[in-house]
């Protein structure tokens, strides 16, 4: 019984497949995370934020305001009535009358009703300057009078708009961790791609200093390291002092998986491969291994921006980071760190807290997906 | 040897199939589009006979069988057809329909139809002991006590040839060889006395002579249970060895299906013919050049004839003289303590090799001899003992000594083919790097010159120049392969070491590599050291063959000797196992 189909066309196998290259799969298979993809818009327009603040902020982050002390964050409105009793639309935000209680001494304030506040696109208000050539007043949304002022997120103890200082700090918050991931960075790949490339005593050397800088408690050490920081330092210096001490710590992991890599692929085919087409140690690693690595790199170091970030935060509410006048998520943190303006002022602590959940959630899932991408291996 | 009882009786139904498979067609929806694996198959699996299914990598073969348990990867899906099985009590059941995890296909997996894979190390659990793994199947399918349960897996285990099976019961997997796992694997399987075993590749990631008895195992154990065998393989001599039918399967379709001589002697369809004359054949006749599968295609009603090889040119001076090495890896040893032994991986082994003939190395796996090549090729210097490189205008090299400057001259004058395609190409270069990186490290040409150089490279081992900006992710496994052997010839070296170059290629796709590497040695007056595990292979192709064990080479003979027959005892049964794509040959003895 011999059963023969002969419609089976015998197809020539030595066509090649047509295949995408390495980096457009990984950015397919990007896009398919769902969440990572929109995470990067997230974080596109955080660190959009980072760069032109004082264009997107309603007002001047530093003006204090003495009717506005602990103001509650004012709603936006549409459509006013018309004097000849029809509705308009206008873009508004109510006024806010300060009624102090004398018998309790406490601040209240009522809406008033009457009295609006016009908003608008591209508006005059505080002058900035721009990359320190020239100042501006254009600001992308605020109040079209430059004397009023508007409290979308509240005001502060002293009157100051929250929204604003929110959009400011983000610079300082969103740059510390940029700026620690890229010395972690530069230090990690140094010391891991030694430690795994080469191996032997230098290695355990390496590995034994990570460690034990990882078994030190952070919190106090980053409080030693910033107890040393002299008070009467310039705010600039003192920020770079305090990111060399957030990535003292971020660099460890880096350079273990740095290290991990090395091990992974010096013993790879394409690696042994490289050595016999005569490329020296410098060129494998250069041209053979950090490319096939670096995704992988990028994944991490996004995941280790959070971190600095946290980190930064958690230094400056404690008081010993950053110090105003420098606006930061952390600063801002620290106004909140009373029973009192809690429970009189809730926005003092829900606002910059929800900008450091929302960028620090952002970028773990933009790192997540990144890793996804970057492993063959994930589904 | 305990018998198990039979809980089927073998008189019952012989002539119905145990299963029918009709029309089936197994898709996979990817982003790229959907692929078809299986395409309309109709099949009727019988009891106690053993029915190999045959075909390349990529022919749907694995899906098929999969499909059968429904245990198909995502995001594949039967799409049409029907898998009949008929139950020992009468029922039947079409597998195809209900969900993969329903109960009624739960109650035939495992139990009625069980599944041997090809790695056992993947399939069994690294941290459960063998004896529980069994006895755990034993109790989901069987009603037994547990004491009850591991009786029958020790018998099991004694069964399938595992000796002190009182003492292996306790073992975990990765105390136990290839092949014992391989024994393991089995004895579970059989462990709730299936009526139809599946078997994917059982033997093909084991040596030969653990192959044959594998082999031998399953159809033992076939004859005494009556059962089904559904056998998948690539290896023409693994099917013309067990085989009673044989399905041919080729992108999805079966091609061809008959009773193994038939096949064997008159095949009726071009595929199957081409396959089976691309097999190189051991011992006989030696051909000039293996049959190409696109022309035996092309032209099937007009097989090509066999040319003899042309007689080898007299052996030249040494080229490379290989005197006492020895490899020794350190055992143990951390931080503070001091390695605690060695393996020699190479002992004492001393050859030389010819200028432009093809030297074998050849031996199992753990026999040294990739170990032996790589010290050869002063990737891991030997231990001890030395390794000349005697070129054309160059003075004498000694590897073990050279500096690493000497040695990436040398480098370009012994130039290696790697085993596995896919790991020893970045798959972040282009191939004009690929394969050009060495040329302009060596003679430092211009972008222009390079893509000039590699675009003729290309030609020469049969690629199309216009792929020159492609990744290596774009070709197929047969093309990557030429991309090594190119790149390999990239500095016009004296020597090649081809590593295992052929053995992860399919039957078609290692023949035409064979034949490009003959072809490229005549044109460049190549010398080959040419390593492999297949001694049919060597055969084919080398002059001269080293046959390793356990790090010694124990046999140094030519093509002609070993023809004739091997004097020491271990190439005898080395070459007795290797399976013969003859199923006349399939009663000869074992050494």
């Amino acid at each position: 019984m011999t059963t023969l189909s002969s419609n089976t066309s015998l197809t020539d196998p030595s066509d090649t497949p047509n295949v995408m290259s390495p980096s457009a799969l990984m950015w397919r298979k990007f896009k398919r995370h769902k969440l990572a993809y929109l995470s990067l818009w997230l974080v596109g327009f955080i660190y959009l934020m980072a760069l032109i603040g004082p264009f997107l902020a309603p007002g001047d982050a530093a003006e204090t305001n003495r009717r506005a002390i602990f103001q509650p964050p004012q709603g936006l409105h549409f459509m006013v009535d018309t004097a000849d009793g029809g509705r308009e639309f206008l873009l508004h935000a109510k006024k806010m009358k300060m009624q102090i209680d004398r018998s309790t001494m406490r601040r209240t304030y009522v809406a008033d009703t009457d009295n609006v506040i016009p908003l608008g696109f591209f508006v005059r208000g505080a002058d900035y300057e721009v990359a320190g050539l020239f100042t501006s007043d254009v600001h992308f949304f605020g109040p079209v009078n430059p004397k009023d002022k508007v409290y979308f997120f509240g005001a502060d103890r002293l009157g100051r708009d929250m929204m604003s200082r929110i959009i400011i700090g983000t610079k300082v918050s969103m740059s510390i961790g940029l700026v620690g991931v890229a010395v972690s960075l530069v230090v990690g790949v140094a010391l891991g791609g030694i430690s795994g490339f080469y191996g032997g005593w230098i290695d355990n050397l390496i590995q034994r200093l990570i460690e034990f800088l990882r078994s030190i408690p952070t919190i106090p050490l980053w409080m030693g390291l910033a107890a040393a920081i002299p008070l009467g330092w310039p705010p600039l210096r003192t920020y770079f002092v305090v990111t060399l001490i957030v990535s003292m710590i971020g660099w460890t992991s880096l350079a273990r998986e740095v290290r991990g890599k090395f091990l992974a692929m010096r013993h790879e085919d394409f690696i042994i491969a490289a050595r016999l087409d005569g490329l020296t140690d410098w060129e494998v690693i250069r041209k053979h291994m950090v490319p096939n690595f670096s995704s992988h790199i990028i994944a991490s170091l996004t995941l280790a921006v959070p971190l600095m970030i946290l980190a930064e935060t958690s230094l400056s509410f404690l008081g010993i980071g950053l110090q105003p006048p420098i606006i930061s998520w952390g600063t801002l943190l620290k106004e909140a760190q009373n029973i009192r303006s809690i429970v009189e002022a809730p926005w003092l602590l829900i606002a910059p807290g929800s900008m450091i959940v929302a960028a620090v959630l952002t970028l773990n899932f933009l790192g997540d997906g990144l890793r996804d991408a970057a492993d063959p291996n994930a589904h | 040897m305990p018998q198990i009882q039979m809980l089927i009786d073998p008189k019952v139904q012989l002539h119905k199939p145990l299963v029918e498979i009709r029309g089936l067609k197994t898709q996979f929806f990817t982003e790229d589009g959907v692929v078809t694996a299986v395409d309309g198959v109709d099949l009727d699996v019988m009891a106690n006979r053993t029915m190999v299914v045959l075909g390349q990598s990529g022919s749907g073969k694995s899906i098929m069988a999969r499909s059968i348990l429904r245990i198909v990867d995502q995001p594949g899906k039967i799409t049409e057809g029907s898998i009949l099985y008929h139950h020992a009590d009468g029922r039947s059941i079409d597998l195809a329909k209900p969900r993969a995890g329903a109960p009624e296909v739960r109650e035939v997996r495992g139990k009625d139809i069980s599944m041997i894979f090809q790695e056992p190390m993947s399939s069994l659990g690294p941290i459960t002991k063998i004896g529980k793994q069994i006895v755990e199947t034993i109790l989901l399918h069987r009603n037994v006590t547990k004491a009850e349960a591991k009786e029958i897996a020790i018998d099991l285990l004694d069964r399938v040839g595992i000796p002190r099976p009182a003492e292996r019961f306790e073992a975990f997997p990765f105390e136990l060889s290839g092949g014992m796992r391989q024994r393991a694997m089995i004895a579970m399987a059989l462990s709730c006395e299936p009526r139809l075993l599946i078997a994917d590749e059982p033997s093909t990631a084991l040596d030969v002579t653990t192959q044959a008895q594998i082999l031998d195992l399953i159809a033992e154990l076939k004859e005494e249970r009556q059962m089904g065998v559904m056998l998948i393989t690539h290896d023409m001599g693994v099917a013309a060895q067990v085989a009673e039918d044989i399905v041919v399967m080729y992108h999805g379709k079966i091609v061809e299906k008959n009773d193994v001589y038939s096949i064997f002697d008159a095949p009726q369809h071009p595929y199957t013919r081409a396959l089976l004359a691309s097999v190189p054949k051991l011992g006989g006749q030696r051909v000039h050049r293996l049959p190409d599968i696109h022309e035996l295609l092309k032209n099937p009603d007009t097989p090509p004839k066999m040319i003899p090889a042309k007689p080898r040119p007299p052996a030249g001076e040494p080229i490379v003289k290989v005197r006492n090495v020895k490899v020794e890896f350190p055992v143990g040893g951390g931080v503070f303590s001091k390695p605690s032994g060695v393996i020699q991986a190479v002992n004492d082994v001393s050859f030389d090799v010819y200028r432009g003939e093809t030297f074998g190395i050849v031996g199992e796996s753990g026999s040294g001899k990739s170990t032996l090549s790589r010290a050869i090729m002063g990737i891991r210097p030997p231990t001890s003992g030395s390794i000349e490189f005697i070129r054309k205008d160059k003075p004498v090299a000694n590897i073990g000594t050279a500096g690493k400057a000497e040695m990436r001259d040398i480098w370009r004058d012994m130039r290696m083919v790697f085993q596995d395609p896919q790991s020893s190409l970045n798959p972040k270069l282009r191939v004009i790097d690929l394969i050009g990186q060495c040329i302009e490290k060596a003679e430092g040409l211009g972008r222009k010159d390079l893509s000039e150089r590699v675009a003729k490279l290309l030609t020469q081992v049969g690629l199309s120049p216009d792929y020159l900006m492609r990744h290596p992710n774009a070709f197929s496994g047969g093309q990557r392969q030429r991309l090594g052997v190119a790149r390999a010839l990239a500095t016009r070296p004296e020597v090649v070491i081809a590593d295992e170059a052929v053995s992860a290629l399919d039957v078609p796709i290692q023949a035409q590599v064979l034949n490009l590497l003959q072809d490229l040695q005549e044109e460049f007056a190549l010398t080959y050291i040419f390593i492999s595990h297949d001694l049919a292979v060597v055969d084919h192709i080398c002059d001269r063959v080293a046959v390793m064990y356990k790090g010694e080479m124990v046999e140094l003979l030519t093509r002609e000797e070993l023809a004739a027959g091997p004097k020491h005892p271990y190439t005898k049964s080395l070459l007795s196992a290797v399976p013969i794509p003859d199923p006349h040959q399939r009663n000869r003895v074992r050494v």
